[in-house]
């Protein structure tokens, strides 16, 4: 649950108080970076700013007027590019950086894995700072000693445990600081970018712990540019521009809105080189979507979901094939078209998807007004459950590899629900044609039977 | 109900911080991490040394027999007798080393606790910026480690008493007496200095100078009546040598501490201690930005 934070006048925060069912709330925040020439105009700004009228320092806002609440066991992910804000916010609700302005309330214990390095001390040992860090978060030692066996096998860095943590790799480094942070019984679980170090394993282990934390009541906020692990953690998003808020609300939403800016800087500087392409159109024809952005210059103006026979279909059986159709308008002359669609599951996992050109049915050129008929068709091996449809018409580069350009993006543009079959249970997300084969052998040696089932 | 912590642009008023029992409370819930850090402190020092924490009960003892040759021998400093019958017919080097040694050990822990401070937090930029720390037990470690250390010249201190025929007078207990404002004063100095050390990079190179110059002026070498008449107010009003003197009278000379001066000092050092501490947990806040 994400709900509008109460209203915040401004004050000292000292009298604020947090509704017992959230677990942070953050008030209007703003972080200015007082950039000063010396270090010591820092202090006597500490000291004489509210004295004196004259400031010691340059301005930027690197953050402003974040609002929004976390509710205890929510996980909430917040996306933006670099620089966006997304590191100063943890570090605000975190409590190692103060805000300028506004104010956040965070309670219970936080655990908090703030870029890399997170607060170990170099000479020290894992072990010794494996103490250490309980003993910053309130945990004694004794308690500590029933944690130290978990901490050490989680992180499974072997006898590197025992060498100071100075020594360590920096995906050693994450390990351990990912270790203790989730053992040491947090209320508050901040974290940030701190699994694109680890290996694959490893970055599996930390979402299946994540994942069980938060079925615990962990409240969670995390920070990570793999945006399928911020989806399949998070049901709510934050979006930060510029240290500014363009979107708080489902994950999905906020993930298409971050990617969507990234794809539109990329076609924005595609469109101004060509002048051809600079007119910008009205979209003509409405398509219910989530999110739609884009030149404008092929428009989808519909999209369905069809069977084999031409059926609009909302439902699909395990094995049926499953048909996207979508029609294109070009609004100007085009070439070097593209149609893509991406499949969506519920928890916002784009599972796959396909374009028109790698599958061979590269679009001819378009004329103005012409209308493209794509169809997309595959076996639905898919787990029941609703699903998504993206849809993407784009310009692929020419050979300098220049003109990239996003015509007509669509985010969940049509939906299917693909129905649970019992005669055949769906391991993980989809299923893939696999062979199977199973051989006997007598205790002699010899082959009794092989028995094989093909694709 | 767990605590909430309240993240806003100014932090507690420094009104927050001025108790005294505030703050003895507060460092009493970080024990735990005091304690590490102390014991931390104890064994890093001389990690990778050949005699490793033998070291601890060494350097003292070097420093014993170098001072008493300079000193004893060669500059022939003398320390009327005040040890009463107790300390007659020991070789006055002997004595002058002993007596020495007492105001040296009371010295260093706070020549050690000072000069240490202002580096303690500008070194350790992860602990500013990546946790949720409590900056202001470093000193407290640093003090605690140096409180080990004085436990074990004072150790030295007896055992070299009783070895050379004297013995340790009845008033010893005392000593505690004049601790207290050390510690104190230690403390204030130390947290005010691991402020000003982040924020001025000057100040640790003011310190070790400043430093050597308290410990000349605390009567550490000689005694306070070799001092011109002119120039005693200068050591006569220096807490620190006042607290040295008393340390002697209550460890070696079996006399009673002064109680009134030590009263002033101890009330001063209330105010210094909590002084240190409120302007070190008000600066803390600015600390992330610059270190």
């Amino acid at each position: 649950m994400l709900s509008e934070p109460a209203a915040y006048t401004p004050g000292d925060g000292s009298s604020a108080t947090l509704d017992p069912a959230l677990s942070i709330s953050v008030r209007g925040i703003g972080k200015c970076y007082e950039i000063y020439a010396k270090p010591i105009d820092r202090l006597k700004q500490s000291l004489l700013g509210r004295l004196v009228q004259s400031e010691f320092h340059r301005k930027f806002w690197a953050l402003r007027g974040i609002s929004f609440d976390v509710a205890r066991g929510e996980a909430v992910g917040i996306v933006g590019r670099n620089g966006s804000g997304k590191s100063t916010l943890l570090q605000i609700i975190a409590g190692t950086l103060a805000p300028t302005e506004g104010v956040a309330l965070v309670r219970g214990r936080v655990a908090a894995l703030l870029e890399l390095g997170s607060g170990f001390n170099a000479q020290f040992t894992g072990r010794e700072n494996a103490y250490l860090a309980g003993a910053i978060r309130g945990l004694g030692r004794r308690v500590m000693d029933g944690k130290i066996d978990d901490i050490a096998s989680f992180a499974d860095i072997g006898d590197f445990f025992d060498q100071p943590v100075g020594m360590y790799s920096s995906g050693m480094h994450a390990r351990l600081a990912f270790s203790v942070a989730s053992t040491v019984e947090p209320e508050v679980l901040i974290l940030d970018e701190i699994l694109a170090v680890g290996d694959a394993s490893f970055t599996q282990k930390c979402m299946s712990r994540l994942h069980r934390l938060l079925d615990s009541g962990v409240t969670l906020l995390f920070v990570s540019h793999n945006l399928d692990s911020v989806k399949s953690l998070c049901r709510r998003g934050v979006y930060l521009h510029k240290g500014a808020p363009v979107f708080v609300g489902p994950t999905e939403q906020a993930v298409d809105r971050y990617l969507s800016q990234v794809r539109e800087t990329t076609t924005k500087r595609a469109v101004e080189k060509i002048e051809k392409l600079a007119e910008a159109r009205e979209v003509v024809a409405p398509v219910e979507s989530d999110l739609r952005y884009g030149t404008g210059h092929a428009q989808v103006e519909s999209v369905r979901m069809l069977d084999t026979h031409g059926q609009e279909r909302e439902e699909f059986g395990y094995g049926e094939r499953v048909v996207i159709e979508a029609s294109v308008r070009a609004m100007i002359d085009l070439e070097r078209v593209d149609v893509a669609f991406t499949l969506r599951d519920q928890t916002g996992v784009d599972l796959f998807g396909a374009t028109a050109v790698r599958e061979g049915a590269k679009p001819p050129r378009l004329r103005t007004g012409e209308l493209a008929v794509i169809r997309f068709s595959f076996r639905n091996n898919l787990r029941p459950g609703p699903y998504g449809i993206s849809l993407s018409i784009s310009r692929r580069p020419d050979e300098l590899g220049d003109g990239l350009a996003t015509l007509d993006n669509l985010e969940g543009c049509a939906a299917f629900t693909c129905i649970a079959d019992p005669r055949r249970k769906v391991r993980g997300k989809l299923h893939l044609p696999v062979h199977a084969e199973c051989t006997v052998i007598r205790p002699t040696g010899v082959v009794r039977k092989t028995v094989t089932k093909g694709v | 109900m767990s605590d909430v912590a309240i993240r806003s642009a100014h932090g507690p008023t420094a009104g927050a911080y001025l108790s005294p029992i505030g703050l003895v409370g507060g460092l009493w819930g970080k024990r735990d991490l005091i304690r590490q850090f102390a014991s931390r402190e104890l064994l890093e020092r001389h990690r990778g040394a050949l005699l490793g924490i033998a070291w601890n009960v060494l350097s003292p003892l070097l420093t014993l027999g170098v001072y008493t040759f300079v000193f004893g021998y060669v500059l022939n400093v003398r320390w009327e007798s005040r040890g009463g019958h107790a300390w007659e017919g020991m070789d006055p080097h002997l004595s002058f080393a002993l007596t020495f040694f007492c105001g040296h050990a009371l010295a260093h822990l706070f020549a050690e606790s000072v000069s240490r401070a202002p580096m303690l937090v500008a070194s350790r930029p992860n602990l500013v910026r990546k946790v949720v720390f409590p900056l202001e037990i470093l000193p407290v470690s640093v003090l605690v480690a140096g409180l080990v250390t004085l436990g074990i010249s004072i150790g030295i201190l007896v055992v070299c008493i009783l070895a050379f025929g004297a013995s340790v007078p009845a008033t010893a207990p005392l000593f505690i007496v004049p601790m207290v404002p050390l510690v104190m004063l230690a403390l204030g100095a130390s947290w005010m200095l691991a402020s000003l050390g982040v924020f001025l990079r000057d100040v640790r190179n003011v310190v070790q100078v400043a430093v050597q110059v308290l410990i000349f002026m605390s009567a550490v070498f000689y005694p306070i009546e070799r001092v011109p008449e002119a120039w005693r107010w200068v050591v006569q009003y220096n807490p620190l040598a006042v607290i040295i003197e008393n340390g002697r009278r209550t460890l070696l000379w079996g006399e009673m501490p002064e109680w009134d001066k030590l009263a002033w000092i101890t009330l001063l050092s209330i105010v210094v201690m909590q002084g240190g501490y409120v302007w070190f947990m008000r600066t803390k806040r600015g600390m992330a930005d610059v270190v």
